[in-house]
This record gives C-alpha cells, structure tokens and sequence, in this order.
C-alpha cells in the first residue's frame, strides 16, 4: 500500500512562553484531503500548535511543512505562499466590524485573487447561502449578528477563496447543542464539497466525532495518542480514557489554583 | 533580596521596549513605502483625521490666538510694546502652539482611537484573521494610518495656524483697538516662511509619532478590555511625551543657529 500524502507535516516543534513550555517536540503529520481532530484540555497547546502553522507564531525549533514548504522561521513569502492555501474559522469568527458580512466574505476573495468588486460580492453571497445564511444578512454588520450567525459567517469567510486547507479553531465553543450540531454539519458539508484536507481543534467530543476521519490528542505539548474516530472509545491510553469520558480522577491533572 | 535587581529589571523592561518600537517603526516604514497600497483606506484615513478633527483643532487654535494676544497685551503693555503683540501672536501660534496643540488634540482624538480599534481587533483574533486572508496587518493596518497622520496633520496646522492668527486679531482688533489694517501689516511684514515650514514640518513629525503609537499600543495590546483601556491611554500618554520632547528637538534644529 503506497504512503497516504502528508499535507501539514510538523517535525520536533517546540514552543515556549518564557520558561512554560508549550509545544515539546512536537509531531503531527496531516494527511492530504483527511479531516484531522486535535483534541485536549484547555491550554495544552492546540491554538499555538494552529499558530505556528500560520505563522502567526514562531516555535523555538523544530520543522513545519506545508504542501513541501517550509514555514517555521520562514520569511514573509513563505508564509504569503501557505496563507494564499488555507482558510480559517476562528473560535469567536474574528469577522471585521467595520465591514458588512459580504464584505467580510469578499474581502478573502480579493486579497487573493485580482477580481471586481462585484464578481467578490456575487462569491460572498454563493458562500453565504452555502452556509445557510439567507441575502438580507449580507449587508448586516457583525455586531447585528447572533454567534451561531458570526460562526457562519466565518465559515463562508473560510471557504471563499476555495482552500486546499481548512483550519477550525474550536468551531462550537461558545453554541447550544442545536446550534453547535447545525455548524458541525455545515463543516463536514464544506470540507466534502471543496475536498480540503481539514485540521480542526476542539474540546467538544461530539464534534470530534462528527467531524474527524482521525483524532490525535495533545497533551503536556506532544501528541499522546493518534487514531481513526471509530478506535477512539477503545483506545488503550488511560489519558485518551479520562479525556473523552470527562473524569476528573485519572493521570490528566488540571491545574487549579486556590 | 539585591537592591539592583528591580533597577536591572526596570532597565531590561526599558530597553526592550525600545527594541520593539524601534523594530515596530522599522516594520512600518518598510510598508509605507512597498506596495501593495490601499488607497480607499489611506483616503478613509485622511478624512477622519484631517476632516473630522478640523473642529476641535480650529477652537483649540482661535482660542489660543485669543488669549496669546491678551496675555502678550498685559505683559507688553508694562512697557509700552503693546504694538509687538501682532507679531507674538503670529510667531507664538505657527512656530509652536499651532504644531504642539494640534498634535496633542489629534492624539488624544485619534492616537486613542487607533489604539482601541487595533487593540480591540488584536484580542478579538481580527489582526490574526488578516495574516490569514493573506494581507499582511502591517500594510493594512499600520501604514495607512501613519501615511494618513503624517500627511493631514501638516494641513491641519496650516489650517490652525490661519485660525489661531485670526483669534489674536479678534482680540487685538475688538477689544484692544488695535488697528486692523496696522495689525494685519504687522503680522505680514513680520511672519517668515521658515515659521510657517518649521510648524508644518513639526506637525508631519507629530502625525507620525500620534499614529505610530495608537498602531504601536494597539497592536500588542492584551488581555480583552482591561488591555485596551492599557494600550489607549499609552497610546496618548506616549504620544504626548514624545511630540514634547520632538519639539524641543526640532526647535533647536530649526532655531538653535539663528535665534
């Protein structure tokens, strides 16, 4: 059986924040077109690990590659080159509020691609209905929206440009059930319809589940345990075990201050 | 505990702050001046700093001029020079007042606001979804503004330096019986080109330094709301400083060989 094709390939990464470190030795390899799962407890090192991809952060050491190019320690064009690939849903949207909701869509269009105003604008509105926002919303501006709008909304931002990667970072933070559901599917929806290879991170196992062909989990800033969706409930790793259960007893310890 | 350990941290904390202004203007610069340029948003930057701050630097100019006159008038009168206060009024407000009160209303105005736009989009990931989407925070967000600053504050003085000019002749004019054509003479004959050039040239310098630091405070700004008050009041605080001492140092460049 041939070797499946790495798309994000990240080699003995570290990150620190002062003496704290975040990312220790970390490998992760993101297969081309998979649905990637990063799960872990909060402030593992998920959002640093999506950081230093995007090269929004740059890790001490170590060696991240997209699409073959390399990006940790990387110049400006680099980065250009991988961002000009990669859409992105952030946890609270991070639309712009001084633009409307189409002009939020159609701006990832025209900072990419040299398109009219007007050719931007008809994209925002064709990625706006694909996430099930209706054309009166278009012209609204974020603050009129509600957060499961503003996480649409992200989404259509996210795939206007039509990427060859997807990132989500903690797509159903902050919804109810129902909502949270309905933008779990939108995501599946979209990574099936553009066939991006999508890497998503996440304390919400019910995403987990619904979104990911693979699960890795992160834990003390190295990946613990990495496998297909189905193996997660019999995974033999005691840390994998109290995470998707909830338990509080067990070798993941929370750091709680009194 | 050693007594130099809190001087050395001060000292480290100092001097690393200077390291990221001075890598921050660096940055900046280079972006100012390589394309791509967004005019649409140099454009909306200009209107709101130069058009929209014209009433509160007019006032804060015709009332300058307006009270350089009546002050110069009690001091001047004590020994019968009341007839150089034109020329006091004229030298006072386009060499210093006009420059240095412009720059300090712009930054409390528009350093303030640079600073929670940018900071507010700095916790809210929104700088971050830029790097994204491919545009690079500094060209989108920076350079506009600092090209903005320091091209509308030069106007802006001119504009305070008619205004404050004016309030002195109201003054001088309407309540201290001056003549208005001696008056008017007087501030022609005796204004120079290089007074009105060294306050527009201030003035360019202190737009770049009120932007610089609403952009600086604003982009590593931290900590939600909390950090965006932080980064608002550095901005104009900082702002303030500087455009002070740039003063003095720009006077004593101007002024210091022929005073």
């Amino acid at each position: 059986m041939s070797e499946p094709e790495i798309k994000i390939r990240m080699r003995d990464v570290t990150k620190r924040f002062g003496a704290k470190v975040i990312l220790d030795n970390f490998n992760l390899d993101v297969r081309a077109s998979e649905s990637l799962v990063v799960i872990g407890g909060s402030g593992v090192g998920k959002s640093v690990m999506l950081k230093c991809i995007l090269g929004i952060l740059t890790p001490e050491s170590g060696s991240i590659t997209v699409d073959g190019i390399e990006v940790a320690n990387a110049g400006s064009a680099e980065h250009e080159a991988v961002n000009a690939k990669v859409g992105m849903l952030f946890q609270g949207a991070a639309l712009f509020d001084s633009m409307t909701i189409a002009e939020n869509v159609a701006f990832s269009v025209t900072a990419r691609k040299p398109v009219s105003a007007k050719i931007a604008r008809e994209i925002a509105l064709m990625k706006l209905s694909m996430v099930g926002l209706k054309r009166s919303v278009a012209d609204l501006y974020p603050s009129e929206l509600s957060g499961g709008m503003k996480k649409r909304a992200g989404l259509a931002r996210a795939i206007a440009a039509d990427p060859e990667i997807l990132f989500f970072d903690e797509p159903t933070t902050g919804l109810d059930p129902l909502m949270g559901d309905i933008i779990n599917d939108l995501i599946v929806h979209c990574v099936e319809q553009t066939g991006a290879t999508a890497l998503t991170i996440t304390h919400d196992m019910h995403s987990a589940r619904k979104i990911a062909d693979r699960i890795a989990m992160i834990y003390q800033g190295k990946i613990v345990w990495i496998g297909d969706t189905a193996e997660i409930d019999s995974a033999a790793n005691p840390l994998v075990d109290q995470f998707i259960h909830g338990r509080t007893d067990g070798p993941i310890q929370m750091a709680v201050r009194r | 505990m050693n007594p130099f350990q809190p001087i050395g941290r001060l000292a480290f904390a100092f001097l690393g702050t200077l390291g990221r202004i001075v890598v921050f203007t660096g940055l900046a610069l280079s972006h100012i001046i390589r394309p791509p340029f967004y005019f649409r948003i140099i454009g909306r930057h200009m209107l709101e700093i130069g058009y929209y701050s014209l009433p509160v630097v007019g006032l804060t100019a015709i009332f300058a001029g307006m009270v350089i006159a009546l002050q110069s008038f009690t001091g001047f009168a004590r020994f019968n020079a009341e007839g150089a206060i034109a020329n006091v009024v004229a030298l006072s407000i386009t060499r210093e007042l006009a420059p240095v009160l412009t720059g300090l209303m712009v930054s409390g105005r528009i350093g303030a606001a640079i600073a929670a736009e940018i900071g507010t989009m700095r916790v809210t990931e929104q700088v971050d979804a830029l790097t994204t989407l491919s545009t690079n925070p500094f060209k989108y967000l920076v350079a506009p503004r600092i090209l903005a600053g320091m091209t509308m504050l030069p106007l802006l003085v001119f504009v305070a330096d008619i205004i404050g000019i004016l309030g002195g002749y109201i003054v001088g004019v309407y309540q201290l019986d001056f003549n208005p054509a001696n008056y008017l003479q007087n501030t022609y004959d005796f204004i120079s080109a290089l007074d009105i050039v060294s306050g527009l040239v201030k003035a360019s310098v202190f737009g770049f330094i009120v932007t610089l630091m609403g952009c600086y405070h604003g982009y590593y700004s931290k900590g939600g709301a909390q950090g965006v008050g932080q980064a608002t009041t550095n901005a104009v605080v900082s702002a303030s400083i500087l455009i002070l001492l740039f003063n003095y140092i720009l006077t004593g460049i101007f002024f210091a060989a022929n005073v």
